[in-house]
């Protein structure tokens, strides 16, 4: 830029306004119009947090529109997954207000979240609660009757018909079809939850418990995930629920395990059922087994609209919503009315496993108990530990943190 | 002859690497999902719909997210102009002043985003604007990580306007902050509308922090990571097509700072 | 200036220290409490990360990554620089788009760059068209998604390295570089002995710059391979407060990318300070 001449009171030539701050003028005019525009007051409405993945949201608020359409007030869902819907739930309780109105937390952490969960009306609930399977009323009680189940899931063995033929239903035939197709078998192996509930199914399958890291049966287990693990696909260090169906759906993986979410991620792309189907876990020496997952719906202490949330829980447990949430997206219900398989074959491998199904320890340090579980197994498959050393290991640690904990 | 060859391919190819990404997340964002999942890839779409994006607006989340990015951008631009203005004028003028200011910003720009996230996230709970509706506790963040840049954009525009100026304005009796006011201030207006577009541009990308400070109200950084991590390539990519606008936007604006080789946001 | 009224340094200086003090002294309470019995001070975290092996990859990676970006981008920006500042019509475009890459959002950036290098992606796919065999871009243990991550993220930082010696380049006058010519220097000898001399200052700028911003690399290498993949501190300690909802650890591992930080970034003000 020139050095233009100094005039008393003169602006120097040499500065004019440029054509990048004349644009900006009118960038910030209609960014401001925009805002003004965008900033809508919000009445009735109700904020709930679901762990919804993508391919669920749009299946889920067709449900909620029914809602919205008795009652009058607008539902926004927010997909979270679980650890973060846990984190703003605790931050909104430390506060003492929020935002959210109704929340899904998922099984295992309903004791630690407990506290921070209002006590549901139960006379309020009298529609619903009969219709409930009481086992799963129950887990929802924890100083009071403070969650509702929302949904259940378990995970079944997904496979490529066209590539595999038949599934796999044992050990034995798992490993011979593993080395058969070298790194096409996938497992969720990244360091998080969804590890603990790929390998603890193999650890219930020999007669083993969440609890024993090191008892025979553990060990059996280990051991045959040992010699699984040289023909893993390699990208399983880092698979997670979502990568990992997306790697199947894109041909890299020939066989996993899942959620039903998966089953309808491929049928929407036409994947499903031909050539990917959904089969139960092949059985281990005491049998097969398979995680329950899945979520239970609260109301937080500090809802804004507390009473109205538990309208809309009462509409989501109501026959007709859990109906539509099994058909469109594979949830099954803990309504005894509502059974698990109808209209649809893709989720028949599922519904197969339903007597098998266990849930994880419902206690408050069950996140390093999983931790010790996904140290171990990651151990013994990407770096070829030996696996009772693991195991062992996983053991120690376990006495040593129990000794380090205040009752 | 030959250098001409040279250059065109170059070029061409430069253009080449840069254009292709850019490409694809458009071509994948009108591409059917069935599409998206096929092996071999399509290079274009075989049946191009706008599907992904009609859901995409239908659903309730992207407005949200976008007027949260447009909301925090915008503040942060404010807030950071605010407290860099009268900094880097001082800086400009007095550069003995200006070298520990160097030092503190340096030391502010290394810091690993994660190592202050975390910590401000658990305190932020405490006072409560973790997770903030209006994104109040990501607004201190943004304002945290631009200005740096903002203060040394307008630093080295304030050197380009000459000190005589303010001292003839003194001698016609105005107070030496009076004199900058009123005479630098709107000689420094294309330095301004430059630090303006770069902070907002920092706000608008920013993931780190969006990512663990905002959970359930989430800008648009975070939301495009939970489509694309979690979801299908189709929506990711409108996602993503969405977000370029700001930034191809603010390119556009800032052309004429860049061909003339004069847009330098950072040390001399 | 002859009473600089330091006041007006106030509001900025305050927030920074606020903004950064504060957070940064509860990071180093919190990564020096045991979370399991709330002792203070504790090295519970740290023995739990020592005992990680996942922390340790991460401590190499982010010793080894930075360095390798940085010497990639300084190689790239400096050889657009030189390009760009050569006579041709459509410098101008091109140079715009050269810069394109940096203003997108990262997480942009990230995403279209996963859907290319994954295993059935883009890449493999153009690998293929040429009869080629598919190569491991980002599969976890092999070395070339360490190298996609570098690259990956020079394309979307480069266009910082070139603005800057491009404007330091601009600031060499013609007349010595014709000089030089004139005596018969070639265009090599003169890169050498003229151009790279006087882009000196710039060129420490640019390293200082990338250098600091380098080792704060965070989105690339996560959402790319995943934590597990291509580990760094960051991510890391990401992964620790996300996935276990271990603040404890995550603080632990913040705390010592920190410390690595301003260790490194001494020498490299005082470099700086020296221009």
């Amino acid at each position: 830029m020139a050095r233009a001449a100094v005039g008393r009171g003169d602006k120097p030539r040499g500065y004019p306004e440029t054509p990048v701050a004349r644009r900006l003028r009118v960038l910030l005019a209609l960014l401001g119009l925009a805002l003004a525009a965008a900033c809508q007051p919000r009445e009735h409405t109700l904020t709930v947090a679901v762990a919804l993945l993508p391919s669920e949201l749009p299946g889920y608020r067709e449900v909620v529109r029914g809602f919205e359409q008795e009652s009058g007030w607008r539902v926004v869902v927010v997909p979270q997954q679980y650890a973060d819907i846990r984190r703003a739930l605790a931050a909104e309780a430390a506060a003492g207000s929020g935002t959210l109105d109704l929340v899904e937390l998922d099984i295992y952490s309903l004791p630690a979240a407990a506290a921070h969960v209002a006590v549901l009306d139960e006379a309020a609930l009298a529609a619903e609660l009969p219709a409930l399977a009481p086992v799963a009323v129950q887990a929802g009680r924890i100083d009071g009757l403070r969650f509702l189940p929302h949904r259940l899931t378990w995970q079944a063995l997904l496979y490529n018909h066209a590539v595999l033929g038949a599934a796999p239903r044992s050990w034995d035939e798992l490993l011979a079809v593993a080395r058969a197709h070298r790194g096409g078998i996938g497992m969720k192996g990244a360091r998080y939850e969804g590890l603990t509930c790929d390998v603890l199914p193999f650890v219930w399958a020999a007669g083993g418990r969440a609890d024993a890291f090191d008892d025979a049966a553990a060990r059996a287990a280990f051991r045959f995930l040992a010699e699984l693990a040289p023909t893993l696909n390699p990208q399983s260090a880092t698979f997670r629920e979502a990568s990992i169906a997306e790697a199947m759906a894109r041909g890299e993986i020939v066989l996993h395990l899942n959620w039903p979410f998966a089953m309808s991620l491929f049928a929407s792309q036409g994947l499903a059922p031909n050539p990917i189907r959904a089969a139960p876990l092949p059985a281990g020496p005491a049998g097969t087994a398979t995680v329950l997952g899945g979520g239970y719906l609260a109301i937080p202490r500090g809802a804004p609209q507390a009473s109205e949330a538990l309208r809309l829980a009462r509409y989501l447990l109501s026959e007709r919503a859990q109906r539509h949430l099994h058909d469109r997206l594979g949830w099954f219900s803990a309504r005894r009315d509502v059974v698990f398989g109808n209209g649809s074959g893709l989720l028949a491998g599922f519904a197969a496993m339903h007597d098998t199904v266990r849930a994880r320890p419902a206690r408050a340090d069950y996140p390093r108990m999983s931790r010790l579980w996904q140290e171990a197994f990651r151990a013994v498959a990407f770096e070829r530990a030996d696996p009772d050393a693991a195991l062992a290991a996983a053991a120690r640690q376990w006495a040593t943190e129990q000794a380090r904990t205040p009752e | 002859m030959r250098r001409a060859l040279f250059i065109g391919l170059a070029g061409a190819g430069l253009a080449a690497v840069i254009l292709l990404p850019l490409g694809l997340i458009l071509k994948q964002a009108v591409t059917p999902e069935a599409e998206s999942f096929a092996w071999p890839p399509t290079w274009l779409p075989h049946a191009p719909t706008l599907a992904n994006l009609r859901e995409l607006f239908g659903s309730v989340e992207l407005p949200d997210g976008l007027r949260l990015s447009l909301l925090v951008a915008t503040l942060t631009v404010l807030s950071t102009l605010a407290l860099t203005l009268p900094a880097a004028w001082l800086a400009a003028r007095a550069p003995t002043v200006g070298r520990p200011l160097d030092a503190l910003l340096v030391i502010a720009r290394l810091f690993p985003s994660i190592a202050l996230a975390v910590p401000m996230a658990v305190l932020f709970v405490r006072i409560d604007l973790y997770n903030s509706p209006a994104a109040l506790g990501l607004w201190i963040a943004h304002t945290l990580l631009a200005v740096p840049f903002a203060f040394f954009v307008l630093r080295t525009g304030f050197r380009r306007i000459p000190v005589e100026l303010e001292e003839a304005a003194q001698l016609d009796g105005a107070t030496r902050l009076g004199a900058a006011l009123r005479v630098t201030l709107p000689l420094a207006w294309p330095s301004l509308a430059a630090a303006a577009l770069l902070v907002f541009l920092v706000s608008w990308d920013e993931f780190a922090y969006a990512l663990i400070l905002q959970v359930t109200n989430r800008p648009l950084p975070p939301l495009l990571y939970y489509f694309a991590a979690f979801g299908y390539p189709g929506m990711a990519s409108a996602v993503a097509a969405i977000m370029l606008g700001p930034a191809v936007v603010i390119i556009i604006l800032l052309a004429p700072a860049i061909r003339s080789g004069g847009l330098t946001g950072s040390g001399r | 200036m002859r009473r600089p009224q330091v006041w007006l340094l106030a509001p900025m200086v305050a927030v920074l220290a606020l903004t950064l003090v504060y957070p940064m002294l509860y990071a180093v309470r919190l990564a020096f409490t045991d979370p399991l019995t709330g002792d203070f001070p504790s090295l519970a975290n740290y023995a739990q990360l020592a005992r990680d092996e996942l922390f340790w990859r991460a401590l190499r990676n982010n010793a080894l990554l930075p360095a390798a970006s940085v010497a990639v981008e300084l190689v790239l920006g400096l050889a657009l620089a030189l390009f760009l500042s050569q006579r041709f019509p459509g410098r101008g475009a091109l140079r715009v788009l050269v810069v394109v890459p940096f203003a997108l959002p990262e997480i942009v950036v990230l995403t279209i760059m996963r859907y290319i290098f994954v295993p059935r992606g883009y890449a493999n796919a153009a690998l293929g068209a040429l009869g080629l065999p598919a190569l491991d871009w980002l599969v976890p243990g092999s070395a070339l998604a360490w190298m996609t991550v570098v690259v990956v993220d020079a394309w979307h930082v480069t266009p910082v390295v070139f603005l800057i010696l491009l404007a330091a380049l601009a600031g060499i006058p013609e007349d010595i570089r014709e000089a030089a010519q004139l005596d018969g220097a070639g265009p090599a000898a003169r890169l050498w002995r003229i151009t790279l001399p006087l882009l000196r200052p710039a060129l420490l700028a640019a390293l200082l710059l990338r250098g600091v911003d380098a080792l704060r690399i965070f989105a690339t290498p996560l959402v790319l391979t995943g934590v597990e993949g291509v580990p760094v501190l960051s991510s890391y300690a990401y992964h620790q407060w996300a996935d276990y909802g271990n603040d404890a650890a995550a603080a632990a591992a913040a705390v010592t990318l920190a410390v690595i930080s301003l260790a490194l970034s001494v020498p490299l003000l005082r470099v700086r300070s020296e221009t």
